[in-house]
């Protein structure tokens, strides 16, 4: 799976905006990524390890909600993380 | 009477261009006096955010032109600002004014939305009423409840029914940095740049086929309304679309930014009156 980071994500991938990660599903590429990024899990993550409320993850376009995370993803999935609004 | 704060601003070159003060300067000066008023009579901005995790989002903006005032006119000016909470506490509306010799010479009002901030180091939101913690530092008459309503939908509505078309064209530009407030999204006042550069470049192409819109150049703005649906964020990419029309005998530039692999979905709206 390709994950596209967008803007105010940026500098918690270090300015990577195209992450390959190997993970059967969704919730196994977030899980590398947030390892392969620690600063990116607070961020991304409640204290629960859900995903913050206020961040969007599409998969191929499609927004999943929270139960669809499970989703299998193959080699060529586009998994996009964007945060739509931030109160700076 | 609704607390105002008022101060004297000391003026620079920077603020302004040949022909009146630059809009992009009176947003960034609007914010920061906005600013200034909570922190004079709410709590600061920077408590806002981290202490009671309260953010805002500029979703309107509205600036008039009314008395000249050029860089030869003073060393200062004054600033006079208001605040109020508007429609069910889901709007935080800023009024700023600055006065120079001649009188008052910019009207601007700004319209934010308040987020709810999710606790994280991106300052990630969404949008959500005013707490009580922060309404109830607002006296009586500072709490509106008719919601600010844009003029920018009737307006382009209005102009296409009534208006001319002269000229458009696109122009791409890209969010770097300096466009950019703390967390990496854009400050909002750049859409009063961005815009700026858009009629400046259909003047720069079409002002030889249509030399009217050579008043975009030579002439004062009068009027601005500004629309912010979607942030942009660090690195993206945009096109400004402008469009000039001539309407109840004036010449109108309306801008619409988007995203640049996707032209539909507008991120703001400015149309510009001279």
């Amino acid at each position: 799976m390709v994950v596209k980071v967008r803007g105010i994500l940026l500098r918690f991938t270090n300015y990577e905006s195209s992450i390959e990660v190997e993970a059967p599903t969704v919730l196994g590429a977030l899980t590398e990524l947030t390892e392969r990024y620690p600063e990116l899990k607070d961020v991304l993550l409640d204290r629960s390890g859900a995903v913050r409320r206020t961040h969007l993850v599409a998969l191929n376009g499609e927004a999943l909600r929270p139960e669809e995370l499970d989703r299998a993803g193959a080699e060529d999935d586009r998994l996009d993380i964007a945060t739509a609004v931030s109160g700076g | 009477m609704p607390r105002t704060t008022t101060y004297d601003l000391l003026l620079d070159s920077s603020f302004f261009s040949p022909i009146q003060m630059q809009p992009l300067a009176i947003g960034r000066l609007g914010f920061n006096a906005g600013a200034r008023w909570l922190k004079e009579h709410v709590c600061s901005h920077r408590d806002l955010v981290y202490r009671h995790q309260v953010g805002i989002v500029l979703w309107a903006w509205e600036l008039h032109y009314v008395e000249p005032l050029g860089f030869h006119a003073a060393d200062e000016a004054q600033v006079e600002v208001t605040a109020r909470v508007r429609g069910p506490r889901t709007q935080l509306e800023c009024r700023m004014t600055i006065t120079g010799p001649e009188g008052v010479a910019v009207d601007m009002r700004a319209i934010s939305v308040p987020l709810a901030l999710s606790g994280d180091a991106a300052l990630s939101g969404a949008p959500h009423a005013l707490p009580d913690a922060i309404v109830e530092r607002f006296e009586e008459d500072e709490l509106e409840p008719v919601p600010y309503r844009s003029e920018i939908a009737r307006t382009r509505g209005a102009l296409a029914r009534e208006g001319r078309l002269v000229a458009e064209t696109a122009e791409p530009f890209r969010i770097h940095r300096h466009n950019c407030e703390v967390a990496d999204q854009w400050f909002w006042a750049e859409s009063l740049g961005f815009a700026a550069g858009g009629r400046e470049e259909l003047v720069a192409r079409h002002a030889a086929e249509h030399p009217e819109v050579r008043r975009g150049l030579g002439a004062p703005v009068r009027r601005i309304d500004a629309t912010h649906l979607k942030a942009y964020q660090f690195l993206d990419r945009g096109t400004v679309s402008t469009t000039a029309y001539e309407w109840d005998g004036s010449l109108v530039f309306l801008h619409d930014l988007s995203l640049a692999d996707d032209g539909r979905d507008v991120h703001a709206t400015a149309i510009e009156r001279f």
